[in-house]
């Protein structure tokens, strides 16, 4: 008894201190709130589903953040936008780009967006990039656990990320932001 | 932080849930939790529960005792109860919120949606009356019942105007089945509200009116899908619109009406329709107890039924589809109403009056109070008096659509005033009983001159037809007595009359306009189009104050001046921004008013 009661005061605890920030990542993923909703509404019932076979969640936020991309991976599917391979062709990454990402050290780019134009941005960013930017530094979540929620190895996720942010800076400069 | 990650922050932390949305979905998590809980033994949960309820976090502050206990027995594996929710429940916002939303989105035609969304209108209607069964109809719950209500009547009738163009059939259909289905509800509400509490009646009253504004709402789709379809009172004119087009008083070519072949299609369809509710209706009926006087009641509508579908069949058979439709149509309301005034007072155990056909009294127990003798007296008259008015409709074939459309609405609106000061002798508020069966009489008088007026100068109809055509922009200068037929003051309520003045380059226009209950405001204003000669539009907007209003017509004045020159033609009426209909007469106001201190005036001396 003790152990389900833990597992659902635990689970309720995680919806208090995870719902906003899903939310805001579904946004950002899928530029519509009533969808976003229904996204981590949806989160929130896989993960209890998960947890109502037996089974058990140690950490919730990375738990969450993954069931969460898997659902935006399925609308995206459904829609049939774009492949995320397509996207991204990670042949070629040079390994030497990648300490600065882990560190969380972006100073080199040095942008200076102007906060409303950031979203309109991000909507036009592509898919495969538009989900690590977005977990890493709306999330704020650390490459690590990035990798852990995309299912990917911790370069990879750099890479992107790194790749996210060019595209980012360059898209910006046209612009002249 | 970098200052990308700063500025990235900075743009995004305003985006988040709203409150309420937060809290909606932690509310229906918790109750996803419930339904779905996690695996542990039986008995180790049952003691738990016994222990003390053992999961604390469940009493969080949105839940009440009497819920709490509702999720205890339902974890214990008794019947997972949504389906039977009420407003006010915790599980009431998963049944409608998830469980009608999935339904619904697994619908895939039109027509299915609209079924489903007219369901649902029906089953918060059931849920209210259940509520006030249970005496649990609080202003708090009324409140939800009536949200909801209008936003799926809303729906459907939003969907329906979508549709009155491609499928003015289907259009005919979901609204009439609405409006049956609607009036059922008004007499199970108006009948609870006779048993109800003191306290809760006010609420249920408010939510009889709404219905009623809303029936009245899709009466008026009803009617005008009708038209769309085409029907023609007189199998002849059918034939006539073919052949002769270029005749001006077959008001069928006029009115843009539908193909013969497309009249066909309806006729068979509404038989089909027809038949399948006859059979349910016979199954309901089959059920009831053999001397229940419901079931008589029933019986007896069914039979009269019986004869208009029988009358329809054979008029296929002559190929005379518009007035098949008619009679058709007929048969199918009658079928579906008796099915569900069998179904709602087998569900609520109640008697529900026949409007017409009743001989029960709900005020008998005080018949020595002479008061309400007489009351029941004139109640007695008025619904002899509807009765005649049908019979004549009945035996008179080939009034025009518009007439028995109107002479129709009179008697609706009779019935509920009837309805409604029935509830009030119950209640022993003989005053406004008193008003309700004055406002009875006056208007099913209305219905019989207007009747009686059709069927003696049949004649004069066609007349009157072409003279309101619905999109004539053209308007004779001169004032024309275009309604020979209906005395001059009866409200034409789907047609506007203006009154048209010119003196020194000013025009006045003024006249009434009839609003569904008095909770309504008029505001009156004119567009001038400054092509020469001018063409002035008439623009009427209402707006509705209150819910909890009588329904009763009332008259409101409006005036409106505009300066142009005097070759300036009147280009039309727009009510709340739609065109209407109307008729233009030369002259000064001749309505006349019992109460001009109330009449809103509004004018407007420059022209834009």
């Amino acid at each position: 008894m003790k152990w389900s009661m833990d597992q659902e005061k635990a689970f309720l605890a995680a919806f208090d201190a995870y719902a906003d920030a899903l939310y805001r990542h579904g946004y950002f993923r899928v530029s519509d709130k009533e969808r976003a909703q229904d996204l981590v509404s949806d989160t929130f019932a896989r993960t209890w589903d998960y947890l109502a076979k037996g089974n058990v969640v140690e950490d919730f936020r990375p738990f969450l953040y993954r069931t969460l991309n898997h659902l935006i991976i399925d609308e995206y599917r459904k829609k049939r936008v774009e492949s995320l391979d397509q996207l991204l062709d990670e042949q070629d990454v040079p390994e030497s780009a990648f300490h600065e990402l882990v560190e969380g050290s972006l100073e080199a780019l040095e942008l200076s967006l102007d906060a409303k134009r950031v979203p309109e941005l991000l909507a036009e960013m592509p898919e495969g990039y538009r989900e690590v930017v977005v977990l890493r530094y709306i999330d704020g979540l650390q490459p690590r656990e990035i990798a852990e929620v995309l299912g990917e190895s911790v370069n990879v996720v750099s890479v992107r990320i790194h790749r996210g942010m060019t595209w980012l800076q360059k898209r910006a400069v046209e612009r002249g932001m | 932080m970098s200052n990308f990650e700063h500025s990235l922050k900075k743009a995004t932390e305003a985006v988040r849930m709203d409150e309420s949305d937060r809290s909606l979905m932690r509310e229906r998590l918790v109750t996803y939790m419930e339904h779905k809980p996690l695996r542990i033994d039986m008995q180790e949960k049952a003691s738990a529960v016994t222990g003390g309820f053992g999961f604390s976090f469940f009493r969080a502050h949105h839940l009440s005792g009497a819920l709490i206990i509702a999720l205890v027995t339902s974890t214990f594996g008794m019947t997972f109860a949504a389906a039977d929710a009420l407003p006010g429940d915790l599980l009431y916002s998963v049944k409608v919120d998830v469980n009608e939303e999935v339904l619904g989105a697994m619908l895939t035609s039109e027509e299915r949606k609209l079924d489903w969304e007219r369901e649902r209108a029906e089953r918060r209607l059931e849920e209210a009356s259940q509520l006030a069964v249970e005496g649990r109809l609080d202003a708090e719950r009324k409140q939800e019942v009536s949200r909801r209500f209008a936003q799926h009547t809303d729906a459907i009738v939003k969907k329906v105007h979508a549709v009155e163009s491609t499928d003015p059939f289907l259009a005919a259909e979901v609204a009439g089945d609405l409006e049956v289905a609607l009036d059922t509800h008004e007499a199970v509400l108006a009948r609870l509200i006779v048993e109800s509490e003191e306290s809760e009646r006010d609420e249920a009253k408010a939510l009889v009116s709404e219905v009623r504004t809303v029936a009245n709402k899709v009466m008026q789709i009803s009617n005008d899908a009708d038209e769309r379809i085409g029907l023609s009172e007189d199998g002849q004119a059918v034939a006539t619109a073919a052949t002769m087009v270029s005749t001006d008083t077959d008001a069928g070519v006029t009115t843009g009406t539908a193909s013969p072949l497309v009249r066909e299609d309806a006729a068979y369809r509404i038989r089909e329709r027809a038949e399948e509710q006859a059979q349910q209706a016979d199954e309901l009926v089959g059920k009831l107890g053999q001397t229940s006087d419901l079931r008589a009641q029933a019986e007896a509508q069914i039979t009269s039924a019986r004869e208009a579908l029988a009358r329809g069949v054979s008029l296929i058979e002559e190929n005379n589809h518009g007035q098949a439709y008619r009679e058709l149509r007929q048969a199918s309301a009658i079928f579906q109403k008796v099915s569900r005034m069998v179904e709602a007072a087998t569900l609520f155990n109640i008697s529900i009056l026949d409007e017409t056909n009743t001989n029960e009294q709900p005020g008998e127990r005080n018949s020595d109070n002479a008061q309400q003798s007489k009351l029941l007296e004139r109640r007695d008259q008025v619904n002899t008096n509807l009765s005649e008015v049908r019979g004549l409709l009945l035996t008179h074939e080939g009034l025009p659509e518009d007439l028995v459309g109107r002479v129709n609405a009179f008697v609706k609106d009779a019935m509920a005033y009837v309805l409604r000061a029935e509830i009030a002798m119950v209640l022993e508020q003989y005053g406004e009983a008193d008003r309700l069966l004055e406002n009875a009489e006056r208007v099913a008088n209305n219905a019989e001159a207007v009747a009686t007026q059709a069927v003696k100068s049949d004649d004069a109809v066609e007349a009157d037809n072409s003279g309101i055509q619905e999109d004539s922009f053209v308007v004779p200068a001169v004032s024309t007595p275009t309604v020979p037929n209906v005395p001059p003051d009866l409200p034409r309520l789907d047609t506007v009359t203006v009154y048209h003045e010119y003196m020194d380059g000013v025009h006045t226009y003024s006249g009434v306009f009839y609003t569904p209950t008095p909770c309504f405001t008029l505001k009156a204003d004119a567009r001038v189009a400054k092509s020469l000669p001018e063409q002035v539009t008439l623009e009427l907007t209402t707006s509705e104050e209150g819910t909890n209003c009588p329904f009763q017509i009332d008259r409101k004045a409006y005036s409106v001046q505009v300066t142009a020159s005097g070759m300036a033609k009147f280009a039309g009426v727009e009510v709340n921004g739609e065109t209407s209909k109307f008729e233009l007469k030369e002259g000064p106001n001749t309505e006349i008013f019992e109460e001009p201190a109330s009449i809103p005036v509004i004018r407007k001396t420059d022209a834009e």
